[in-house]
């Protein structure tokens, strides 16, 4: 995956890459998923506490994430 | 040596900016009160007029009239001003001050130049020799001597589109024989033989201002992605990145040549690894952007060129966002006359 572990994240929402000068604009459930892909969270634990937070089901947020984490990996390669 | 007073050229700053007013202001920033002086070659550049900046500015002979009238006209200066120390800011004007830059030493006019191996280095119809020594792609690259070798080589040799470079100056995309002929004739017309036809490298162009201390070490760099462009290819929007092998290129780029002076790396980051595309022997035009961002190389350079050496390079941040703009100020008409009369700005 990208390492996102680099990105400079600000409160709100835009994600800077600082080595290939992109950014991105993230939605709320977008930044919560990084935040805690940047904490080293493993993919289930992240699901359940966005589900928790955004008051929908896990077994949908763990979809988005695998999704999400794909894009993220396409947008890299593409940069 | 007595308190510098710097000559610096290129203070057009139009919308093709030379690099000269944002050289001057890194030094404003850095020395409280230091004296700069414009050296011009248009009546009309900006730089002539910014009194904040330049205790005068002098209008000067064209490089191509030869040392004779240059040295003439940098002597007038310096008889006036007390200029002790020069930062050219344009290519036009290099390779006579490289050849004589001993001899400007002797009347007491200081530089850091490269020398005229270096600087033939790093031209464009030798460039991807130098590319291969420090170890960096370059694209696909053929000379030509004139327009029917051109149009011959397009046809066997080099896929369309293709980029046509003079030697010097100006590159064209072309998209067909006819565009590749018409701008090939432009560009030999007003800077001469050899040409370059370059394979395109499709990806995302970074820039590297650096400097380097004639020992082969690095000084101080700065990393920009550009963001938007002007027509010409300069920058209006762009932000500071960290590339650490652009980073580790300009190193081996300072060691390998052991370069002095400052120096532009612009490169393009394709699919497959960073391309060199070209080397500027001098500051880019958006050298404040670094001062800015933290990592101020005209008051690195001008340490080394009055105690022969610098402090340690400055980290700076990445994620830095540089905008430029248009803007107008208001003067006095009698600074035009001035130099177009007295031939500086001030009329002494």
């Amino acid at each position: 995956m990208a390492d996102i572990k680099h990105w400079n994240l600000s409160e709100t929402g835009m994600a800077f890459d600082p080595q290939t000068g992109e950014s991105f604009q993230l939605n709320p459930v977008a930044k919560a998923i990084i935040e805690r892909l940047r904490r080293g969270l493993a993919d289930e634990q992240i699901a359940a506490e966005v589900a928790k937070k955004f008051g929908v089901e896990q077994e949908r947020v763990m979809t988005d994430l695998l999704v999400f984490k794909a894009e993220i990996d396409i947008i890299r390669s593409a940069v | 040596m007595k308190e510098p007073c710097v000559g610096i050229s290129g203070i057009n700053a139009t919308d093709n900016p030379g690099p000269g007013v944002a050289v001057a202001r890194g030094l404003a920033d850095a020395v409280a009160g230091i004296e700069l002086v414009g050296l011009s070659y248009d009546v009309h550049d900006p730089g002539n007029y910014l009194t904040n900046l330049f205790k005068n500015s002098f209008l000067m002979p064209y490089p191509t009239r030869g040392w004779s009238e240059l040295r003439g006209g940098l002597d007038r200066v310096r008889s006036k001003t007390g200029m002790n120390v020069l930062i050219p800011c344009l290519d036009v004007e290099l390779p006579l001050l490289i050849r004589h830059q001993a001899e400007l030493a002797r009347t007491g006019i200081r530089t850091l130049l490269p020398t005229e191996e270096q600087f033939e280095l790093r031209s464009k119809d030798r460039l991807a020799g130098l590319a291969k020594k420090i170890g960096c792609r370059y694209p696909r690259t053929v000379v030509v001597h004139g327009i029917d070798e051109l149009a011959q080589k397009l046809r066997t040799d080099m896929p369309l589109p293709a980029i046509v470079k003079g030697k010097h100056y100006k590159a064209y995309t072309v998209h067909n024989l006819d565009g590749a002929v018409m701008k090939g004739t432009e560009i030999a017309a007003e800077w001469g033989y050899p040409l370059l036809l370059q394979e395109p490298v499709p990806g995302v162009e970074l820039n590297l201002v650096g400097l380097s201390d004639s020992k082969g070490r690095l000084c101080g760099r700065v990393v920009i992605k550009k963001q938007l462009t002007t027509h010409l290819g300069k920058v209006w929007t762009a932000v500071t990145i960290h590339d650490p092998e652009l980073d580790r290129l300009s190193e081996r780029f300072c060691r390998v040549t052991k370069w002095r002076g400052p120096f532009e790396l612009e490169c393009i980051r394709g699919k497959d690894g960073l391309y060199l595309i070209e080397i500027n022997p001098r500051f880019p035009a958006w050298v404040h952007f670094a001062t800015a961002s933290g990592v101020n190389l005209p008051a690195r350079l001008l340490e080394l060129i009055t105690g022969g050496r610098c402090a340690a390079p400055e980290e700076y941040a990445a994620g830095k966002f540089c905008v430029r703009q248009t803007s107008e100020f208001v003067t006095d008409l009698a600074y035009f006359e001035n130099l177009l009369s007295a031939g500086n700005r001030e009329g002494a």
